[in-house]
C-alpha cells in the first residue's frame, strides 16, 4: 500500500447506511418492543469498513501522508429526574485524522451527512486546504528507500487478542433506554411508604467505539468496545437525606439497573435523621466509589516528570545518593498492588494501543507496596534513557492477603466513619498528594463494630498517598461509575472539555472498599 | 481597513501596544465545542484570518433549513419544537502560545411530544440531516413520553422575527496574524521596563458566530455575534521561578462584545503604566508561611468575582434548586424556592443582577428561546428574589412573581454555549452592585489589624453550594493596615451562607471584571460568563493551609 492517489471510486457505501442508521428513530421503538438480537444494528464500523475508509481516505489525501487514524464513537444517553422526567440524547461521531509527513495532522470530523465517496473527498480537501504549507519536492523523502526510519517504526506489529466488545451492550442501546427507564421509575413506584417522599435521578448511558490506527508502511492497529454506566441518585424531598449508587460494565448483561435504584433508596432511607460529629481523624471504611475517586485522582502523580526531585509524592529531594525518584522503594502498604492492563476482564483500556499504534501493555506500578513504575512521555525517556511508558488511564487496584466484606470492616471497627462515596474531589498539593473533597450520599458514625447513626457530611483533607500507608483492611475490587458528575476543575488548561459528551465513560477504575486508620474528616459541611 | 503598511501605520498611531497587558491563561485549552475542527495559523501571515477557515454559511440557506426542520417536526407530530443552527468560530490570539482558529458549523433540534423531550445535534446540517433528525427526535420523544410525566408547559413570549448584528467596528477575523500579533507584542515595551520580573504571554479569545433560531411558535430570528475574552490581567512574576507576585486586572479591558477596536486607544496604555507604577512595589515583599486561624479579609474585585461566579449562579439555577440536576452537578441549599424566595438570606449590602448592559459580554438580542435577554435582579439589598430559569422550568416561580404584583416573563437567558447541545439557563455576564459611596481597595486594607487581601483566586464548592474553599493566587499579608509579607499558601474554608451573609463590599472604584466557567445540565456542558464585581470585606473568615507533607 503507498499513498499514491487512487483513480476511480472507493466503496464507502457504508457511509450512506451509517447516515441511514444514525437517523432512523433512536431510543427505543415506539412500541417499546425490543428487536431481536441479530437485528440490532451495529452503529459504529466494523474494521473491514473502517480499513475501507481508511484506505479511501488515504488516497484522497495529496500531502505526503503516514497514515490515517479512523476513531468512530456511538453512544445513547437517557436520564430521568424527578422520578419521571425522561430525557434523551444519541452521539455518533466518526472522525479521520491524518498523520502527515510535514509535521501537523489533518483532523477531519465525518459527519453523518457525509454519505458518498466524493463528499468525503471534498471535505478531505477542504482540511489540506487550511492546515497544510505547500511540500517542495526536494523536500519529500525518497519512499523508495527500503531503510527509511518511519518503515520500521511503522511496520506491521503484534497485538494480544483484547476483548472490550459485547453484543450485549450494542443491543442495549437500542432497547435498554426506554424499558430500563422505565423500569427503574417502576421500582421508585414500588418502593412502598419508605420511599413515598423520595425523589430519583437517574441516568443510563451505553456506547460502542471502534479505532483504527492504519499506517502505508504495514502496521494497522485495531481496537473496539463497548460500555456502559448507571447511576442513580436519591433524595428525600426535605432536601435532607441523600442516597447514592452506580455500576459500571463492559457488559451490559452484568448490569442491573432495578437494583441500583433499591440501593440508593435503602442508602437514602439510611440517612433520614443525620446528626452531626466532631471532625476529626477516625478509622474510615471507604466503599468502593470514594476509593475509586480518589484513585482516579492520583494517575497524574504517577509521571516520573511530576515527581522528581520531590515534586510529587513519589519523588525524592536531596536524596544523598543523588536519586530524585523512589522507584523500587515501598511507599504503601505491602498488601497494595496497582496496575493497569489492557485486557481486564473487570474494565481493560480502550483503546489497547498508542496512536502510533504501538501497543499499551500491561504494566504494574505498585506491587505489594513497592513502587515499580512510572509514567515517562517520548521526550522524557530520551533524556532520562527509559522506555516511554503510558500514564495510567485506567487503573485496578488489588490487596494481598484476606480480603473483608464492608461488613466485616464495620464490625472491626470501635470508632470510624463509613462513607459511600466522595464530592468535588480537588487535587490541592502535587508535593503530598493532598486532596480535598465533600463526603455525599451516605455517611456513617460507627461506634463497638456496628452502625451507630447517619451522620452529616464532611469535608476530607488527606492525602491517599499517606493513606494507603494506613491501611487497616482491604475488600474486593469491583469497577465504580463516574455517571456524568462533572469535573472538579474548570480552571485553564485543566480538564479542558467542552461538555461530558466528549469525554464519558471515564476510563475504567476498579478498586476495592478500604479501611483506613486516621483519615483526616477536616470539617463539617452542610451539602446534602 | 486598509491592507499591509497602511494598516501597521494605523495600529502604531492608535498606541495598541498596551494590549500587553494581558495574561496568557487561556480559561479553556481545548476547542470550545464538540466536533470543532481547530488548525493553526501561521502568526505572521498578512492574510486575514478568516481565510484559514471555511467561507461562512449563508443565513438564508440556514433560515431555510431551519423553516424545514421545524415542519418536518411538527408534520411528524411535535407539539412544540425550536432550533439552532450556529456557525461560529474562535480565534486565539497570543504572543507565545501557538495562534489557533476552531470552527464548527452544527445545529440542535429539540422537540417536545406529551411529556416526552428529545434532542438532536450534529454537524455539518443538510436539509436532508435536519429532516431525518426531527423526525428522529419525534419518534424518542414519543417513546419517552410513554413513561415521561405531563407535558411541560412554556412561558409565553412574543414571537421573533428579525436578523440582528452585535454593534463592532472592527471585525477581528478581518485582521491578520501578523496585525494581531504586531498589537499584543507591544509587551515587549513593557516586559522591558519589569526587569528583574516578567510577565506572562498575552492573549485574546475572539469569537464570531451567526446563528439562527426557528421554533414551531413562528419564530425565526438571525443573529451575527461577536465577543472578546482576554485574559485581562497583568501577572509578574519573579524570573526563573514563574512565581507569581501580583495579579491586576485592566479595568478597561474585560470580556466584552466588542471587536478589534477594543485593543486600540491610548486608554489601555495609560492604564497599563500606572497599574505598573502602582504595583511593582508589591511584587517585592518577602513571603512566608501563612498564620492560620480566624483573619480578617479583604477580597479584591477580581477575587470577588471569581468567588461568586463560581459559587452563585450553580446554586441559583432553577434546574438544581429543583432537583433536575441531582445526579450530576448536584443541588442547592437555596431549595425549595418557595421557601427561599424573598427571605433575607445575604448581606443587606449584597445585590446581584444578570447584567445585559451594552457592552457586555455575550450580548444577542434573543435567547435560544426567542426571548429578548433582560437585566433582572437575582438578589436585591441581600434577600433572594429571582432563580435562572427558562421558560420550560419557570412555572414554579409563578407564585412568588403574581405575589410582587409581576407576572412572570421568561428572562431571555436561555443559551447554548454549544448548539450542537441543548440549551440551558446560561445568562452571559452578571453583576454585583457596588456600594455607593463605599471605601476604596486601599481603605479597605487600611482599615484591617491581621488579614489577608486576595487578588484572585480559585474557588471549589460541594454538590450544594454550601461551602468550600477559596485558594489565592496572590495574596498578601496585612498588619496594621500594612502590608507586610506574601504567604506562600493559604486556602479559605467557608460556608456559603454565613460568607454571603457578612460580606461588605467595596466602592465602584474597586470593580474588575473577570471570566467565568462552569459545569451544567445532564450531560454538563462547560458554559461562560462575565462577572463583573466590587471588592469585598470579611470580618472573620477561616483560614487552613493546604500543605500537607511526607516525611
Amino acid at each position: 500500500m503507498s499513498n499514491a492517489r487512487r483513480e476511480g471510486t472507493p466503496d464507502v457505501s457504508f457511509l450512506a447506511r451509517r447516515a441511514d442508521r444514525s437517523s432512523g428513530p433512536v431510543g427505543g421503538s415506539t412500541s417499546m418492543r425490543p428487536p431481536a438480537a441479530a437485528d440490532a444494528p451495529r452503529r459504529v464500523l466494523t474494521r473491514a469498513e473502517a480499513i475501507a475508509l481508511a484506505d479511501a481516505a488515504i488516497g484522497m489525501v495529496t500531502v505526503p501522508t503516514v497514515g490515517v487514524q479512523v476513531s468512530h464513537r456511538a453512544a445513547a444517553v437517557a436520564s430521568v429526574t424527578n422520578n419521571h422526567q425522561p430525557h434523551c440524547d444519541d452521539i455518533d461521531e466518526l472522525a479521520l485524522n491524518f498523520v502527515t509527513r510535514l509535521g501537523s495532522d489533518i483532523p477531519v470530523i465525518v459527519g453523518t451527512n457525509v454519505r458518498d465517496a466524493a463528499t468525503l473527498r471534498q471535505m478531505i480537501r477542504n482540511a489540506e486546504m487550511k492546515k497544510t504549507p505547500p511540500v517542495r519536492k526536494e523536500d519529500q523523502e525518497d519512499e523508495t528507500d527500503p531503510d527509511l526510519p518511519i518503515k520500521h517504526a511503522l511496520g506491521p506489529k503484534q497485538y494480544l487478542p483484547v476483548t472490550l466488545w459485547h453484543d450485549s451492550t450494542t443491543h442495549a442501546m437500542e432497547t435498554a433506554r426506554g424499558e430500563t427507564l422505565a423500569r427503574m421509575i417502576n421500582v421508585m413506584h414500588d418502593a412502598g411508604a419508605g420511599a413515598r417522599d423520595l425523589v430519583m435521578a437517574g441516568t443510563v448511558a451505553l456506547t460502542s467505539r471502534v479505532r483504527l490506527c492504519h499506517y502505508i508502511h504495514g502496521m494497522s492497529a485495531w481496537g473496539e468496545g463497548t460500555d456502559s454506566e448507571v447511576t442513580v441518585s436519591v433524595r428525600s424531598q426535605d432536601g435532607r437525606a441523600s442516597g447514592w449508587r452506580g455500576q459500571a460494565a463492559r457488559d451490559w448483561t452484568q448490569m442491573q439497573p432495578e437494583q441500583v435504584v433499591r440501593d440508593a433508596v435503602t442508602m437514602a432511607n439510611k440517612m433520614r435523621g443525620a446528626v452531626r460529629l466532631e471532625p476529626g481523624r477516625y478509622t474510615a471504611i471507604l466503599g468502593a466509589a470514594a476509593v475509586g475517586q480518589l484513585v482516579h485522582m492520583m494517575a497524574d502523580l504517577f509521571l516520573a516528570r511530576a515527581n522528581r526531585g520531590g515534586a510529587g509524592p513519589f519523588g525524592l529531594a536531596n536524596s544523598p545518593d543523588g536519586h530524585l525518584l523512589r522507584l523500587g522503594q515501598r511507599v504503601f502498604d505491602e498488601r497494595i498492588t496497582m496496575y493497569t492492563d489492557p485486557n481486564d476482564p473487570m474494565g481493560g483500556d480502550f483503546p489497547f494501543f498508542e496512536e502510533d499504534g504501538t501497543p499499551s501493555g500491561a504494566q504494574t506500578w505498585i506491587e505489594h507496596g513497592v513502587l515499580r513504575a512510572l509514567a515517562y512521555d517520548p521526550s522524557d525517556a530520551m533524556e532520562y534513557g527509559k522506555t516511554p511508558i503510558k500514564q495510567p488511564i485506567s487503573m485496578h487496584v488489588t490487596g494481598a492477603g484476606k480480603l473483608s466484606t464492608i461488613e466485616e470492616m464495620i464490625s472491626t471497627c470501635e470508632r470510624g466513619v463509613y462513607v459511600n462515596r466522595f464530592s468535588n474531589v480537588q487535587l490541592v498539593d502535587f508535593k503530598s498528594g493532598a486532596m480535598s473533597g465533600n463526603t455525599r450520599d451516605g455517611c456513617f458514625f460507627i461506634k463497638d463494630g456496628k452502625i451507630h447513626s447517619p451522620v452529616t457530611n464532611f469535608r476530607f483533607f488527606e492525602s491517599p498517598f499517606i493513606a494507603f500507608n494506613k491501611v487497616l483492611a482491604v475488600g474486593t475490587p469491583e469497577r465504580i461509575a463516574f455517571g456524568f458528575t462533572p469535573p472538579t476543575d474548570t480552571s485553564f488548561g485543566a480538564k479542558g472539555f467542552a461538555g461530558a459528551l466528549e469525554t464519558w465513560p471515564n476510563p475504567p477504575v476498579i478498586v476495592p472498599p478500604c479501611m483506613f486508620r486516621d483519615f483526616n474528616f477536616s470539617a463539617l459541611s452542610d451539602a446534602v | 481597513m486598509s491592507s499591509g503598511h497602511s494598516r501597521r501605520a494605523f495600529l502604531a498611531r492608535s498606541s495598541f501596544a498596551v494590549a500587553g497587558g494581558l495574561l496568557g491563561r487561556a480559561v479553556h485549552a481545548a476547542p470550545r465545542w464538540r466536533n470543532a475542527q481547530e488548525i493553526l495559523v501561521p502568526a505572521r501571515s498578512t492574510r486575514a484570518v478568516a481565510s484559514f477557515a471555511p467561507p461562512l454559511a449563508d443565513p438564508a440557506t440556514m433560515r431555510a433549513m431551519a423553516r424545514t426542520a421545524i415542519e418536518a417536526a411538527t408534520q411528524a407530530g411535535a407539539q412544540y419544537a425550536d432550533i439552532r443552527i450556529g456557525d461560529v468560530r474562535e480565534y486565539r490570539s497570543s504572543t507565545t502560545n501557538p495562534q489557533t482558529l476552531s470552527f464548527m458549523y452544527g445545529f440542535g433540534l429539540r422537540v417536545q411530544v406529551d411529556g416526552g423531550t428529545a434532542f438532536v445535534g450534529g454537524v455539518e446540517p443538510t436539509p436532508e440531516r435536519v429532516v431525518q433528525a426531527a423526525r428522529s427526535a419525534v419518534a424518542t420523544a414519543r417513546g419517552l413520553a410513554k413513561i415521561g410525566g405531563p407535558a411541560a408547559s412554556r412561558l409565553p413570549a412574543p414571537v421573533a422575527t428579525g436578523e440582528w448584528t452585535a454593534p463592532i467596528q472592527i471585525d477581528p477575523f478581518s485582521v491578520s496574524p501578523d496585525d494581531h500579533m504586531f498589537v499584543l507584542s507591544g509587551l515587549a515595551r513593557v516586559k522591558s521596563s519589569l526587569q528583574p520580573y516578567g510577565m506572562d504571554s498575552v492573549s485574546v479569545r475572539w469569537t464570531a458566530e451567526t446563528r439562527v433560531f426557528a421554533s414551531s411558535e413562528g419564530a425565526l430570528v438571525t443573529q451575527h455575534l461577536a465577543h472578546a475574552v482576554p485574559d485581562s490581567a497583568i501577572n509578574i512574576f519573579a524570573r526563573g521561578t514563574a512565581e507569581p507576585r501580583m495579579l491586576r486586572g485592566i479595568p478597561a479591558f474585560r470580556p466584552c462584545t466588542a471587536g478589534f477596536e477594543v485593543l486600540l486607544g491610548t486608554a489601555l496604555h495609560e492604564q497599563l503604566d500606572a497599574m505598573l507604577q502602582e504595583f511593582l512595589p508589591w511584587s517585592t515583599y518577602p513571603t512566608s508561611e501563612v498564620e492560620v486561624g480566624r483573619k480578617e479579609i479583604v477580597l479584591a474585585g477580581r477575587a470577588f468575582g471569581s468567588l461568586i461566579g463560581g459559587l452563585l449562579p450553580p446554586i441559583l439555577t432553577l434546574d438544581r434548586a429543583l432537583g433536575n440536576e441531582q445526579d450530576a452537578g448536584g443541588t442547592s441549599i437555596f431549595a425549595p424556592t418557595d421557601a427561599m424566595l424573598g427571605q433575607p438570606l445575604f448581606s443587606s449590602h449584597l445585590n446581584l443582577s444578570v447584567d445585559t448592559g451594552e457592552a457586555t459580554y455575550g450580548r444577542m438580542q434573543w435567547d435560544d428561546e426567542g426571548v429578548t435577554p433582560r437585566s433582572f435582579p437575582l438578589i436585591e439589598k441581600g434577600a433572594l428574589v429571582d432563580y435562572l430559569a427558562t421558560r420550560t422550568n419557570a412555572q414554579p416561580l409563578s407564585a412568588w412573581h403574581m405575589g410582587r404584583g409581576q407576572p412572570l416573563t421568561p428572562q431571555g437567558s436561555t443559551w447554548a454555549e454549544d448548539v450542537i447541545g441543548p440549551p440551558r439557563s446560561a445568562p452571559r455576564a452578571f453583576a454585583v452592585t457596588p456600594a455607593q459611596g463605599g471605601p476604596s481597595l486601599a481603605e479597605l486594607i487600611q482599615s484591617m489589624t491581621d488579614g489577608l487581601v486576595f487578588w484572585d483566586t480559585w474557588v471549589n464548592v460541594d454538590q450544594q453550594g454550601a461551602g468550600g474553599w477559596i485558594t489565592p493566587w496572590v495574596a498578601f499579608e496585612v498588619k496594621k493596615g500594612v502590608i507586610t509579607r506574601r504567604p506562600r499558601a493559604a486556602r479559605l474554608e467557608f460556608s456559603t451562607k454565613r460568607l454571603l451573609k457578612e460580606i461588605r463590599v467595596g466602592g465602584p472604584n474597586t470593580v474588575e471584571a473577570v471570566y467565568n466557567e462552569r459545569y451544567s445540565g445532564i450531560p454538563w456542558t462547560l458554559i461562560g460568563h462575565a462577572m463583573s464585581a466590587p471588592a469585598a470585606y470579611l470580618k472573620e473568615a477561616n483560614l487552613v493551609a493546604p500543605e500537607l507533607r511526607i516525611v
